[in-house]
């Protein structure tokens, strides 16, 4: 990890981290029998800059929900990938307050493929998509 | 007293793509019978071809034309007429990824231009799984598309 960045302990491993999928990113995985998010909706932002989630707990605790998160975003599903999950494939997790989402976090580290495609497999929905995708 | 042979009308075409250029349009249509995997394949790459910049909500870039264009001459190249359709997927990159997940393979493809394949490939019965940027030969894929294809038909 050369981001500078450092994996904060106080997160931990059982911590809920949500990310947004848009709906180009829902593939259906004959192998588990699921639609599931694409191994593309798990990279590091196109500038380089480490994967944004937001931390599910700390969403609740401010009194908002999953609905806040992609309020705007319309057809959008909600993902949620453990912070434990994401430290097995080398990741770190940072806490990186913005001004509107102070719950937003990195989860930064080297994003090859096969470790896209594992945290994939092993989000869960929080929102489902909708349609038949979220059949 | 002459006769006439008779003569057979071209297939009609069918529009499956329309990509709005500054002046006019482009079409892309198909004629006769072809693959299954075609038209859901190209109607797709029209339709990704449209998103907007941030598409994701994370910055992501609107699609490489370059990578659209490339993506046909690599499915012409591997894929077999009897073929599972790709799912055609938008990277924030604005590259292109192809992926497969049907008897017991997983197969991903991302386009980056013409010449440039990043891969993984993972086939849980065989025990198999591999990583790696392919350029010119795709040997590789040909085998991977062919076992994929031969699998999900039984």
């Amino acid at each position: 990890m050369s981001t500078g960045l450092t994996d904060d302990s106080t997160i931990g491993d059982e911590a809920a981290l949500w990310r947004r999928v848009p709906p180009w990113h829902f593939v259906y995985d004959a192998n588990l029998g699921r639609w599931r998010p694409s191994s593309a909706a798990f990279d590091n932002d196109p500038d380089g800059h480490p994967m944004s989630v937001v931390l599910g707990d700390q969403v609740v605790s401010e009194g908002r929900d999953t609905g806040d998160v992609v309020a705007g975003h319309a057809g959008f599903a909600l993902a949620s990938l453990t912070a434990g999950l994401a430290r097995s494939e080398g990741q770190g997790v940072t806490r990186d307050p913005l001004p509107d989402e102070p719950a937003h976090a990195l989860v930064f580290g080297n994003k090859s493929k096969s470790v896209q495609r594992r945290l994939a497999k092993g989000a869960s929905w929080v929102i489902a998509p909708p349609g038949p995708a979220g059949v | 007293m002459s006769t006439t042979a008779p003569v057979s009308l071209p297939e009609p075409l069918r529009s499956v793509v329309e990509y709005p250029l500054r002046r006019g349009k482009l079409v892309l249509a198909l004629q006769g019978t072809t693959p299954a995997w075609v038209e859901p394949t190209l109607k797709k790459l029209g339709e990704i071809l449209r998103l907007p910049p941030n598409w994701d909500s994370y910055g992501a870039r609107p699609i490489d034309l370059a990578c659209a264009w490339a993506v046909w001459p690599l499915l012409s190249a591997i894929m077999r007429d009897d073929s599972p359709p790709p799912a055609v997927i938008p990277m924030s990159r604005g590259h292109i990824q192809l992926e497969w997940h049907a008897a017991g393979i997983d197969l991903e493809i991302e386009v980056i231009d013409a010449r440039h394949f990043r891969v993984s490939f993972e086939d849980a019965p065989a025990g198999e799984a591999w990583e790696k940027d392919i350029e010119d030969d795709l040997g590789e894929l040909i085998d991977a598309v062919a076992r994929l294809s031969l699998r999900d038909a039984r």
